[in-house]
């Protein structure tokens, strides 16, 4: 395997880091397919690897209600296993796959050598590190402000922003256990935008029509933490 | 196990019926009757929506895997 070359990666965060920081990476990372339901990072677990996807999408929740509920979602923009760049080793909520794609992983000993001894490399996670406390703490205020409709048009502005094209796979069941609300509460609001002709929701796919509209539809639930990883990290998500 | 389908009417100037194509499994009619009855109370208790501005103006409708109704439950009675 040829190692990868950063002008051909899509993953936001090691595209745009500096060509040198780049470089002190690439001898370690290693491509990995990311399948559906895969869990790349167990609760209260030492975290061996940390993940870069390429495409797809992976969610973080909190599984003690019985079901999970989703606190966070990383994809293109972002790397899985925020805690090794903080210095800590595990974190009490579950990191798996709910969008299948790939990606590039790296062994997290590799990762913590590499930024303490490359300070800019450091920091550039650090500023992702920001960036994703501010997408996590955007779904505590959508949660709190927000109805069923505008999260739900949220949520799918966000996997819209981490697939390749409109097609977006997902059953009425997963989104409502992302959302932590019942499955008929999902279908009324999937109903709802299907009559409007924002969405197409066939048998486990949605399909996204009207991506402006669902903007509209979303309110101020998304946008900001999308325009402050463009402002934090110099890319778009 | 047998799977049941939760379509949910609810009040719109049209087309206010809300088709469940994934449905549950539950073993028997005493489990669908109680599951039916906690996904109202939930739904009441917990989800805020535009489309439904009073919840105790929608109903379940039940069907089973050959499409037949097997259960009606209003919102209002699951408030009981």
């Amino acid at each position: 395997m040829h190692p990868p070359q950063q002008l051909s990666i899509a993953n936001r965060l090691l595209a745009s880091l500096r060509a040198e920081d780049f470089a002190s990476l690439q001898p370690y990372l290693e491509p990995v397919p990311l399948d559906m339901r895969q869990v790349l990072i167990e609760p209260n677990t030492a975290i061996g690897h940390v993940y870069f996807p390429e495409t797809g999408m992976s969610s973080v929740t909190n599984n003690s209600s019985g079901g999970k509920i989703e606190v966070g979602v990383v994809g293109r923009e972002g790397l899985v296993g925020l805690p090794i760049v903080l210095g800590i080793d595990r974190t009490p909520y579950e990191h798996f796959m709910q969008i299948a794609g790939h990606g590039w992983r790296i062994a997290a000993p590799d990762l913590e050598q590499a930024m303490a001894q490359n300070n800019s490399l450091h920091r550039h996670l650090l500023r992702y590190a920001q960036a994703s406390h501010v997408q996590v703490s955007e779904t505590a205020f959508a949660n709190a402000n927000s109805d069923v409709e505008a999260r739900l048009a949220r949520w799918l502005l966000m996997c819209h922003d981490r697939v390749e094209g409109d097609d977006i796979p997902l059953t009425h069941e997963f989104i409502a256990m992302m959302l932590g609300v019942r499955r008929p509460g999902v279908t009324v609001a999937l109903h709802v935008l299907e009559g409007m002709h924002v969405i197409r929701a066939k048998r486990g796919v949605i399909t996204v029509l009207d991506r402006e509209k669902l903007e509209e539809l979303a309110e101020d639930s998304y946008g900001l933490s999308e325009a402050e990883y463009t402002r934090l990290m110099g890319t778009e998500p | 196990m047998p799977r049941y389908f939760l379509h949910l009417r609810y009040p719109a100037p049209e087309d206010g019926f809300a088709r469940d194509d994934e449905g549950d499994e539950l073993p028997d009619p005493d489990a669908l009757r109680q599951h039916v009855m906690d996904t109202a109370r939930d739904l009441m208790r917990s989800a805020r929506l535009k489309a439904i501005p009073d919840w105790l103006r929608c109903s379940f409708e039940v069907t089973d895997e050959a499409g037949a109704v097997v259960l009606m439950l209003p919102f209002s009675d699951a408030a009981k």
